[in-house]
């Protein structure tokens, strides 16, 4: 009977939404000839890979390059570094942007507004060298930072040689150059919020607080959700061109991280095998934390990826 | 319905039709090599040997595709080494016309995979194959990238062949440990040229506090004293330490007869200097200076930006450097505002009067960048070989090195010297890019290059007097360094892997114990800890590699 | 009918104002910064740190030398050609995908849903990924550039969660009526989704305009090069310099520090503009009428 009811399903899924699937065939086109077929080449994360020798016909090594990475002596502190920047730059870098884009709801003046969103994303376009190159200037002994510690009656040191301030400098710096980035999202969801609701509860005494909690949060919660939900899939993902530029010795303790200390080997570049050995092991934990927040999004909320 | 229907299938359409069609939308056709048809003249093997009536510029013949960096200085003002000057003369004396294919600047190494991957490879490579070809030379040669050059050298290059007897030391370098030819090598042909980084201080400082070069480590004490409490100076020595050449160079090191890495003992093995006690020495001088103020207090973040700017704005006294990239920039940027301004050059400093230092820091000749090797898809390798060897003769040396006679140099007496249009460029253009457009002997290529270069690319007194003072003029460092070794391509990954591991553990510690924030107490277990992470595994795959080295 | 706003309300009306006052401050500061250097001298920019306020000797040589750089002006018309071709394949992809996975009753959603996230973690890597362009002939081509990178899941799902919460009454209403669902897409669905659109449009073209790293990988050609290669190459130039050994390539004069930042401003400016286009369709009420159910 089951048999049976299958393929009466598909049937009436077909004549129903024909439209739909014939729709979406170049989107499903793209997805197989642009990503799938290329994944094989995953496999080269068990091989030792030479690009003349080819993925098919390079050595089989099992595990080889897993281990060699779980065996490095600064697997540990690597690992730690990477996921604690990831979470503090999900704790604090999250709910900046969100925030942003409620003060500047906010707003009356229609031009002050205009303007805020429009100066507050420039940062995001400067590249990253010029950034890191600002920030370097900025902590050091005798630069910006420490000009306002003196002020406020603090000592001067150099901070980017304390392994417990670069977390802080680190986040603090993304949150700078993301925030008004960031907020752009929030911004166009609140746009879709009906004003006449606005109005219905300012008729019935609801303050702005109160407006806050029973309006605007809830009509946004799906987009904020998602987002989360899609920042935690990509948690392991901390790329190396920021940390190069802001870390050195000093500070590696903290500051070093999985794509940091691999560059440093220097066949980075070239060690196909191993790089994507590495990047296979952080894209499984990267899924596995998208799989687990997206259950626990379904489980508590109306909103989830699938 | 229909309608519909019939939208969606034309966008799917749409997509495949443009992606079909998408075969470069750009001007030129650029992709591969023009020796296409199969009845090709380039005979290889079967032409008659190079002793024979043989001279440039070849007959005309097929192009041949040459892949290589571009430099910066050249690309300012052209997006093609094809349209310089230089190449257009070189291809016009050699008779062979070349395409130039380049890497986005800083792309190298990620182009090369996929250019090996692809298979299609141009018929010169010019690429540091020694370093940068993961497993070394001769698996580039064992994976079929590129051929060995042998039989090559004695058939159709018989200048390099005459350079390489005159200087059987690089003879030795450009060969992989079986023996095999691989390149036509970018080789600093004198020993001055090897020396282009040391201290420097502000002279006109020395002079005002009547204060000599200093020479000595405890006649640095002094001068960086005399700078810190008689000028109020903040940061007397400063240093670009986030660059690792400039620590690999760190004369301080050198001071105490110790290395940062590798280097040849002269037990003829291989060392490592950074668990020696010379090291322990040298982190015991340099933390006390730290803690007496005489170093600048941001040193581990410091990058070039931040020490051109101490050294000209005068927070600091000194620095290291090279002559052109630092003192030259550094004197040339500051001068304007403040007229006594003046960078001296320091030898490397010794730990007694009057006695040289015995190591210090020397490049050898021959580094492996920018050496040009054949491919395997190459088809007239007798064409492409005597491209390269030109240049290693006598007319082909001057051509790399100064040019065309009467337009970018003029004999005077015997000496080539460089015209105005060089280094006084009508349009404007520095020193550096005009001679870039005109030779290549102010950056690196398949060529020897010739000390007389650098003798008037340094136009300052100060810099002039830099190879005087650097590198072997003060200490005995050229005996210790470590020859071209290779580790072998299965032994090459451990290799780096344990190095990784070791050098973080290195870094990391001499800043703790050059802050404070470690003892120099326990130096002796940072030393047990560097043996546990694999250093004698490091170490002998090290003395493997020399071994078959010294045997080639 | 004009309501009074509370005490409480003014004041917080007027630290909003002072925040987001310090915060364009604080946020305007490196576009500043990069902009008073363009017009500095270099060897005055040399000798500074810390803060910069206003151009040190005051000079346009910057600029002049930029613009003679032959690659500025090809690498802007390239540019312009990939986000142009680039931005509108993009939209017209993603509203496919985002308009299929947001109905509802489809049977094979879900396990499509699946397909597509799996992409954002596991692929083959570059050499795969560059190999099956080569296959495609899209290798040395703007194309290349456009085609592969059509649909970027992450924009995907967003846009997605926005079509979802179009109201099911407005759709069951145009269905009635006789239109297919290509046309619900084009009629009903794409002119209710103007801010998210505009979003899009902002995240593909900013996408588009600062990408490098393919273009780099795939195009061989120097004069196809689009602009941020070229601003990366000018940028990168000092460190490079500082890992090549050797009297010459360390050793020649790094671009003037100015000329460096004179070319992150006019690489960048053209995209800052955009914005301000866009915003329009950001401000409340958009949605009027509509009721989320």
């Amino acid at each position: 009977m089951n048999k049976r009811s299958f393929t009466y399903r598909i049937r009436k899924d077909w004549l129903r939404n024909k439209a739909l699937y014939v729709l979406v065939i170049p989107v499903l086109v793209f997805y197989i000839l642009f990503h799938y077929k290329p994944m094989y080449g995953a496999i080269i994360a068990f091989k030792d890979y030479t690009p003349t020798l080819g993925v098919a016909k390079s050595e089989w090594v099992g595990f080889a390059n897993f281990t060699r990475f779980f065996n490095s002596i600064y697997f540990g502190r690597l690992i730690r570094n990477t996921i604690s920047l990831s979470v503090y730059n999900l704790l604090f870098g999250f709910p900046a942007p969100i925030i942003l884009a409620l003060l500047l709801n906010e707003v009356r003046g229609k031009k002050f507004k205009s303007l805020a969103q429009t100066v507050t994303y420039l940062p995001h376009f400067i590249s990253l060298i010029v950034v890191a190159g600002m920030i370097t200037d900025f902590s050091l002994t005798t630069g910006l930072f420490n000009d306002i510690i003196a002020f406020f009656g603090g000592q001067r040191s150099p901070l980017l040689q304390n392994p417990k301030l670069y977390r802080s400098i680190y986040v603090s710096s993304s949150i700078w150059q993301e925030i008004g980035w960031g907020s752009i999202i929030y911004l166009s969801a609140l746009a879709g919020v009906d004003s006449q609701l606005y109005e219905a509860a300012q008729i019935d005494g609801a303050g702005k607080w109160k407006q806050l909690i029973n309006i605007t949060l809830p009509s946004i919660a799906p987009t904020i959700i998602i987002m989360f939900i899609l920042k935690t899939g990509s948690l392991m993902n901390m790329g190396y061109e920021k940390t190069i530029l802001l870390y050195n010795p000093a500070t590696y303790e903290t500051a070093d991280i999985i794509s940091s200390h691999i560059y440093r080997v220097g066949l980075l570049e070239q060690d196909w095998s191993y790089s994507t050995a590495i990047g296979l092991f952080n894209s499984v934990i990267n899924f596995a934390l998208l799989l687990f927040t997206n259950k626990m999004s379904k489980r508590y909320s109306e909103t989830s990826l699938w | 319905m229909k309608k519909r229907r019939a939208l969606s299938l034309m966008l799917a359409v749409t997509v495949f039709a443009a992606s079909l069609a998408g075969c470069g939308s750009g001007t030129t056709a650029s992709e591969q090599p023009a020796n296409t048809t199969a009845a090709s003249t380039g005979g290889t093997e079967t032409t008659a040997p190079a002793s024979e009536e043989f001279s440039y510029p070849m007959t005309s013949g097929e192009k041949l595709s040459y892949w290589a960096d571009l430099q910066t200085t050249v690309s300012t003002n052209f997006s093609n080494l094809g349209d310089t000057p230089f190449a257009k003369g070189w291809m016009e004396n050699t008779g062979i016309d070349l395409e130039f294919l380049h890497p986005p600047i800083g792309q190298a190494k990620e182009q090369f995979s996929l250019i090996l991957a692809d298979g299609n490879l141009p018929d010169l490579m010019e690429y540091n194959w020694k370093n940068d070809y993961p497993g070394g030379p001769e698996k580039a040669i064992k994976d079929g990238v590129i051929i060995p050059l042998n039989d090559i050298f004695e058939q159709y290059c018989p200048n390099i062949m005459q350079y390489l007897e005159d200087n059987p030391d690089i003879d030795k370098m450009i060969k992989t440990d079986e023996g095999h030819y691989y390149v036509f090598p970018f080789v600093r042909g004198d020993e001055k040229l090897c020396n282009t980084i040391g201290l420097m201080l502000r002279e006109d400082w020395l002079a005002e506090l009547n204060l000599e070069v200093p020479e000595t480590i405890d006649e640095w004490h002094t001068v960086l004293t005399a700078f810190k409490e008689q000028k109020g100076i903040a940061a007397p020595l400063t240093f670009e330490y986030t660059n690792n050449q400039y620590l690999d160079a760190n004369p301080f090191v050198f001071a105490f007869d110790s290395f940062r890495s590798f280097y040849l003992g002269a037990d003829g093995k291989v060392h490592f200097g950074a668990s020696e006690e010379g090291y322990r020495e040298y982190l015991a001088t340099f933390s006390q200076w730290y803690k007496e103020g005489l170093i600048d207090p941001d040193i581990a973040t410091l990058k070039s930006d931040q020490v051109s700017a101490k050294m000209t704005n005068g927070t600091s006294g000194a620095a290291m450097g090279q002559a052109g990239s630092r003192m030259g920039v550094w004197i040339g940027a500051a001068v304007e505002s403040e007229p006594d301004y003046m960078l001296v050059a320091a030898p490397q400093p010794s730990t007694e009067k009057g006695k040289m230092a015995e190591f210090g820091y020397v490049e050898i000749p021959y580094s492996g960048r920018n050496s040009v090797a054949i491919t395997t898809s190459c088809k007239d390798v007798e064409r492409a070989a005597r491209l390269m060897d030109w240049a290693y003769g006598e007319e082909g040396h001057i051509y790399f090195n100064f040019g065309t006679e009467g337009v970018s140099y003029t004999m005077v007496n015997g000496y080539p010297t460089y015209t105005e249009l060089i280094l006084n460029n009508p349009d404007g253009l520095p020193v550096s890019e005009a001679m870039s457009s005109y030779i290549r002997g102010n950056y690196n290529g398949p060529f020897v290059q010739d000390l007389r270069y650098l003798e008037q690319y340094y136009t300052m007194d100060a810099q002039k007097e830099t190879p005087k003072r650097w590198g072997s003029a003060s200490s005995n460092g050229k005996s210790y360094m470590l020859p071209p070794i290779t580790p072998t391509s299965d032994e090459s990954k451990e290799f780096a892997t344990i190095m990784n591991e070791i050098n973080t553990y290195r870094d990391e510690m001499t800043l703790k114990y050059i802050f404070g924030s470690e003892s120099l107490d326990n130096y002796d277990a940072y030393v047990k800890n560097i043996e546990t992470m694999g250093l004698s595994r490091a170490l002998e795959i090290q003395n493997l590699a020399l071994e078959r080295y010294n045997a080639r | 009918m004009k309501i009074k706003r509370s005490r409480g309300e003014r004041i917080f009306s007027i630290f909003n104002y002072l925040f987001l006052t310090v915060l364009m401050i604080i946020c305007i500061y490196p576009v500043w910064y990069v902009a008073m250097a363009s017009f500095s001298k270099s060897n005055l920019l040399t000798q500074h740190f810390g803060l910069l306020l206003k151009p040190l000797g005051f000079s346009l040589d910057a600029y002049k030398k930029v613009f003679q750089n032959p690659m500025i002006m090809r690498g802007y018309a390239n540019t312009i050609f990939i986000l142009v071709v680039g931005v509108t394949f993009d939209l017209v992809m993603t509203s496919l995908g985002a308009y299929f996975l947001s109905r509802k009753r489809v049977m094979f959603k879900r396990p499509i849903m699946l397909l597509v996230i799996f992409t954002m973690f596991f692929s083959g890597g570059m050499i795969p990924f560059y190999l099956n362009l080569k296959d495609l002939h899209l290798t040395n081509s703007h194309w290349g550039l456009i085609i592969p990178f059509m649909i970027n899941t992450h924009n995907l799902i967003i846009l997605r969660t926005s079509f979802e919460s179009i109201p099911d009454s407005l759709v069951e209403a145009a269905q009635i009526d006789g239109a297919g669902h290509f046309t619900i897409l084009v009629k009903v669905v794409v002119p209710l989704s103007k801010a998210i659109l505009a979003v899009m449009i902002l995240y593909y073209g900013v996408s588009i305009w600062n990408a490098w790293f393919w273009a780099s990988a795939i195009i061989r050609t120097r004069e196809m090069y689009p602009l941020q290669v070229i601003l990366r190459e000018i940028l990168m130039q000092n460190d490079v310099a500082s890992m090549s050994a050797g009297a010459g390539a360390s050793d020649a004069e790094a671009i003037g520090m100015s000329i460096k930042y004179a070319t992150i401003i006019v690489a960048t400016v053209p995209i800052l503009c955009v914005y301000p286009f866009l915003q329009k369709h950001f401000t409340k009420g958009t949605m009027v009428g509509a009721v989320k159910e």
